[in-house]
């Protein structure tokens, strides 16, 4: 329980996701989607955290390819899943010397729903509100072990419960810049004797177009720089009704990154840095945290 | 008593006559309301003005709905100008509420629509 302790919270911030203008990199719940249009997005993301506080010297790896579909089921009405596959690893020091613990597999689906319940198209801008709620479901391997034993729940692939999320998102577009914020929680529930830590998240990100200068004729391509701002706080872990005390915590990341947007494709990436980095007890600090990604646009045969 | 169910039932054709009669004008009326909304002669060319359209993604999930429209040659956007121009072929039968709905299901905002003459290949 000591190790790992924010991994859930940094991939599930990928997950929290939103209709279709370009939208932000590390938050999915603002993301346009028109109805009968699907929306495709696949990344990759690379979470390093080495900074341990403990004589353990824990050094964690975790790899993950979300890949997140969102459907456009009425012009208000978007429907998003996403399908993680996760690879997590921690080398630590024991008294048998160091090792290594590894798991991956499919982690757990997560599915919502967004209903933009206020529009303000203009010419020159566009600003929604819309909010959304949704499940994530027990699909990944929640009890998975080595040749140590069981792994550790907070390096399982999957977390065992069925929890629910929900929030607000509310993007604000011009054809030079864009503004979109989300916030919510998720609700986390017992499975196993275990159960993580309930979270809150906000997220912020601003999009600045930086080529071309002036728009011509058409639709021409948009390269964006983009600034993004992600705040997750987390309870304590329960494990058979006793808090962790090395669980949890808040963290604050400052993004900064690029993305390349055609009628058809997106391409993205993007560095998240810890600003703010309170783990409870002994967790451990992020170092950084990488993603790169794209998606596709696609109409729906219905 | 056939005499008289006869005379009972008048009041009720009476009243379905009636109601065929509303309907029918109502089609009539609203044929004529589409027909004055759809293309005449040679202008073949719906110029639509979009509001909310501002970046490439929105502009191809506009681009395929209005495309979708029966008669439709071709749909272009003009992300500048805020404008989707869709082509159709000569006569095709397409009103301003269709066109409007269409940019509706992209999840937009349709503005005014200014119909011209234009050829499939001269779309701007």
């Amino acid at each position: 329980m000591k190790v790992g302790v924010l991994i859930v919270p940094a991939i599930l911030l990928s997950w929290s996701a939103r209709p279709a203008h370009a939208g932000p990199i590390t938050f999915l719940t603002a993301l346009p989607v028109a109805s009968s249009q699907a929306v495709v997005r696949g990344q990759y993301f690379l979470i390093r955290a080495t900074d341990d506080p403990t004589p353990a010297e824990r050094d964690l790896t975790v790899h993950a390819v979300p890949v997140a579909i969102a459907v456009g089921a009425t012009p208000r009405l978007a429907l998003f899943g996403i399908v993680p596959i996760v690879t997590k690893s921690i080398a630590l020091t024991t008294p048998i010397g160091r090792i290594t613990r590894e798991t991956t597999g499919l982690g757990d689906i997560v599915t919502f729903a967004r209903y933009t319940v206020y529009a303000v198209d203009m010419e020159e801008s566009t600003f929604r509100i819309a909010p959304f709620g949704g499940i994530k479901m027990p699909t990944g391997d929640s009890g998975g072990s080595d040749a140590l034993g069981v792994v550790p729940r907070p390096l399982q692939p999957g977390s065992g419960s069925w929890d629910g999320l929900g929030g607000l998102a509310v993007p604000y577009q011009t054809k030079q810049w864009e503004l979109d914020a989300d916030t919510g929680i998720k609700k986390n529930t017992e499975a196993d004797d275990f159960r993580f830590g309930d979270e809150f998240f906000a997220d912020l990100s601003f999009q600045y177009r930086v080529w071309p200068r002036q728009l011509g004729a058409g639709v021409p391509a948009f390269l964006f720089a983009v600034v993004e701002t992600n705040v997750i706080s987390q309870g304590r872990n329960e494990l058979a009704g006793a808090s962790d005390p090395d669980s949890g915590g808040t963290r604050g990341d400052v993004d900064l990154g690029l993305q390349y947007v055609t009628t058809s494709f997106i391409v993205e990436g993007i560095v998240q840095i810890p600003a703010v980095d309170e783990p409870n007890g002994a967790g451990l600090r992020n170092d950084y945290r990488f993603t790169a990604g794209v998606r596709w646009n696609m109409a729906l045969p219905f | 008593m056939q005499t008289n169910a006869h005379r009972g039932r008048q009041p009720l054709h009476r009243l379905v006559i009636g109601v065929v009669v509303v309907m029918a004008l109502g089609q009539v009326a609203s044929t004529f309301s589409a027909a004055a909304q759809a293309p005449a002669g040679d202008r073949n060319q719906a110029v639509v003005t979009v509001r909310g359209m501002q970046c490439p993604f929105c502009a191809d999930g506009i681009k395929k709905h209005l495309a979708k429209l029966t008669g439709a040659t071709r749909a272009d956007v003009e992300l500048a100008k805020n404008q989707a121009i869709v082509t159709f072929t000569p006569g095709a039968k397409v009103t301003d509420a269709q066109i409007q709905q269409a940019v509706r299901n992209a999840g937009f905002t349709a503005g005014a629509i200014e119909w011209r003459a234009g050829t499939p290949d001269e779309a701007r």
